[in-house]
């Protein structure tokens, strides 16, 4: 019985995790374009989008969510603005994590929080390090990066670190 | 026995100063390095290591962060830094730009005379964007209370979005809101009209 019972719990959350999951998958598919993070506005070579629930390769116009991966292949790029204005290029053999990303278009409130796994990144900051300083941040292996405002680029040293 | 211990540890002791050394240099430093913004204003960048925090504010000043979060300051150059980024450079987005209607007193479609130029340029701007992202935030002047301006200033950019949709661009990808009498371009006294102030401000991202 007792085992029994413990299967049939298991089975249950199995289920609901399922569930769950499905109805996250269908959120976002719904979800309105302006709840996007940003937006793909240039690519060269191979570009990747990684997020739960599959990858894809990116094109002008693909939506970037919060959470998203971005992954560059050799010789190539991708350039994207964010919804507050903050534009980001990537260089090649890049993978970066939009780790937490969100604006409020009316108080320029938010977060974004951004990490560079390996390759380079440029950045000119937008309304949120304006608004908010201390509400962005952007990581390296080794650093974590306070912005005041400006542009700047990061390059991660280590080549060896794989794409995770 | 003393006298042939101490050689080996010597020599095992280089041997471990001359491994860290190499790992040291087998990795290069992650780099970070300010760049004046394209206005050409520099801001300034506060980098954080695990052995402290250093401040880079001048264009082209940098930090080079080694594996063990020892920190270094560096210097580069305009054409420095194009050699080396180039190709990373020219992969940003375009800048933001943004275009300002402006609205006869009271109304949200009448808009003033000079605005038909702003609105081919737009036009123009809008034909070669790279998925463009268009931002309408509406406006008035202090005349009115403002629950009345709120109302106007989301009719001026609901109005001026309803003609960018005219003009093809997809209704998913702009965004509007009103901030009624908030923002004045030109600061006057409440219950001022003042034509510079009736405005919808579009931004093409």
């Amino acid at each position: 019985m007792r085992p029994q019972s413990v299967t049939h719990v298991l089975r249950v959350l199995i289920l609901a995790c399922g569930c769950m999951a499905a109805a996250t998958v269908l959120a976002a598919d719904a979800a309105n374009p302006a709840d996007a993070a940003g937006v793909v506005k240039t690519v060269k070579g191979t570009v990747r989008i990684e997020r739960a629930g599959g990858s894809s390769g990116a094109a002008i116009g693909s939506d970037v969510y919060s959470s998203d991966r971005v992954v560059t292949g050799p010789e190539s790029s991708v350039g994207i603005t964010l919804r507050d204005t903050t534009q980001l290029s990537a260089g090649a053999n890049t993978t970066l994590e939009l780790d937490q990303f969100a604006f409020n278009s009316t108080t320029h409130d938010g977060v974004l929080h951004a990490s560079v796994k390996r390759g380079s990144l440029s950045v000119i900051s937008g309304k949120l390090a304006h608004a908010n300083p201390d509400a962005v941040r952007f990581s390296t292996p080794t650093t974590t990066l306070g912005v005041r405002g400006t542009a700047f680029i990061i390059e991660v040293g280590d080549k060896g670190e794989s794409a995770r | 026995m003393k006298a042939v211990i101490r050689p080996q540890r010597l020599a095992s002791a280089a041997a471990f100063v001359t491994l860290a050394w190499l790992s040291g240099c087998s990795t290069p430093p992650d780099k970070i390095i300010l760049l004046p913004d394209p206005e050409g204003k520099v801001g300034a960048v506060v980098v954080h290591s695990a052995n402290g925090e250093q401040t880079i504010d001048k264009a082209y000043a940098g930090v080079d962060v080694a594996q063990n979060g020892t920190m270094e300051k560096t210097m580069d150059s305009q054409s420095g830094v194009q050699a080396r980024y180039g190709a990373l450079l020219a992969a940003r987005p375009p800048r933001p730009m943004t275009f300002t209607l402006f609205f006869l007193f009271d109304s949200a479609t009448e808009l003033a005379p000079e605005s038909p130029a702003t609105v081919a340029k737009l036009k123009a701007v809008l034909a070669t964007w790279p998925a463009p992202q268009v931002v309408v935030i509406g406006h008035t002047d202090l005349a009115g209370s403002q629950e009345f301006n709120d109302r106007l200033s989301l009719r001026r950019a609901q109005s001026a979005a309803a003609f960018l949709v005219k003009q093809g661009i997809p209704a998913r990808q702009i965004e509007i809101a009103g901030r009624g009498k908030r923002e004045p371009l030109v600061q006057t006294a409440d219950g001022v009209p003042h034509k510079m102030n009736r405005r919808v401000v579009i931004t093409i991202q």
